[in-house]
């Protein structure tokens, strides 16, 4: 069963002096109920690094270069009433294009799969506890680093 | 006998996903606790840290100690994670990719150390005998490699 196989999955760490790039989940009236890291599925036969490079490109058009890992991640969780289950690679990351530091917020149509994709520069330690962030040990390594 | 590296007998329908896995090494001086692995024919090819596939649900460090119950019935004590590497290779005319997550772990039992071959029954193969052996990873026999790639090089610069 395709539920039953645990998803490799690659994150970027993209920083903005004290802040990081971050997708705010919302509601549909818009309240901000956690924020993950901008990523995606890595697919059979690729690298994370390159997964991430090619996740950027589809969600956001932008190009980035990946570097160090900054961390792994294992999140076994409930999404909707189904059991799911990540294993994550969150590499270090920058932006090529230096005028997205510039903009507070980015707001993109993922061309492949044609759903808006919105990115804010949130600074983690400002998240409340009560807000989830995602992947979980990412969590707990930058509000630790 | 022979630990016959399990994804040479994976199932065709199953084999494009990524398979995440866990492995422990173990440290005895300049040693460490390797398995044999051989290819389908049975030919030795190389060696590896014992471990095995994390399930669905379990954690890394739940499956090290589950793999190394079942296969050597020792309890070990997880001291630090190693490294997480990623492996694409060709394996008996087929690709594959596995998630290896390496913790460094020390056995329980301080009894196994002056064993210089392990040799349990594996509880999780049909009783099959397993066997683990205190191996130089620098210095293998015959210049066989050591599995997975890259860990060779990361025990370099640990």
């Amino acid at each position: 069963m395709m539920t039953d196989i645990i998803k490799v999955k690659a994150y970027a760490l993209i920083r903005r002096a004290g802040e990081v790039l971050l997708e705010p989940i919302t509601t549909a009236e818009g309240d901000v109920i956690g924020y993950r890291a901008l990523g995606g599925e890595v697919e059979f036969g690729e690298l994370a690094g390159d997964a991430i490079k090619r996740e950027f490109i589809e969600e956001l058009g932008e190009d980035i270069i990946v570097g160090d890992l900054f961390c792994t991640s294992e999140d076994v969780y409930e999404y909707n009433g189904h059991p799911g289950h990540e294993a994550a690679f969150i590499y270090e990351a920058e932006f090529v294009n230096k005028d997205l530091y510039d903009q507070d917020k980015i707001v993109r149509v993922d061309t492949l799969h044609n759903i808006p994709v919105h990115a804010a520069w949130i600074d983690p330690q400002k998240i409340p506890d009560n807000l989830p962030l995602w992947p979980e040990d990412f969590a707990r390594d930058i509000r630790k680093k | 006998m022979s630990n016959v590296y399990q994804i040479g007998q994976a199932d065709p329908i199953k084999r494009d996903y990524i398979r995440v896995k866990v492995m422990g090494i173990i440290r005895r001086g300049d040693a460490l606790l390797l398995e044999d692995i051989h290819n389908p024919d049975g030919t030795l090819i190389g060696f590896r840290p014992l471990g095995g596939s994390i399930e669905f649900g379990e954690k890394s460090w739940e499956a090290l100690e589950r793999e190394f119950m079942e296969e050597l019935g020792e309890d070990i004590k997880i001291t630090k994670l190693f490294a997480v590497m990623e492996n694409i290779f060709a394996w008996a005319g087929a690709p594959g990719h596995e998630i290896v997550f390496l913790y460094e772990a020390d056995l329980l039992n301080k009894g196994t150390y002056n064993e210089n071959i392990i040799e349990r029954m594996d509880i999780s193969n049909d009783g099959q005998i397993k066997t683990a052996v205190w191996r130089d990873p620098f210095n293998l026999p015959d210049g066989l490699p050591l599995f997975p790639n890259g860990l060779i090089e990361k025990l370099k610069g640990a």
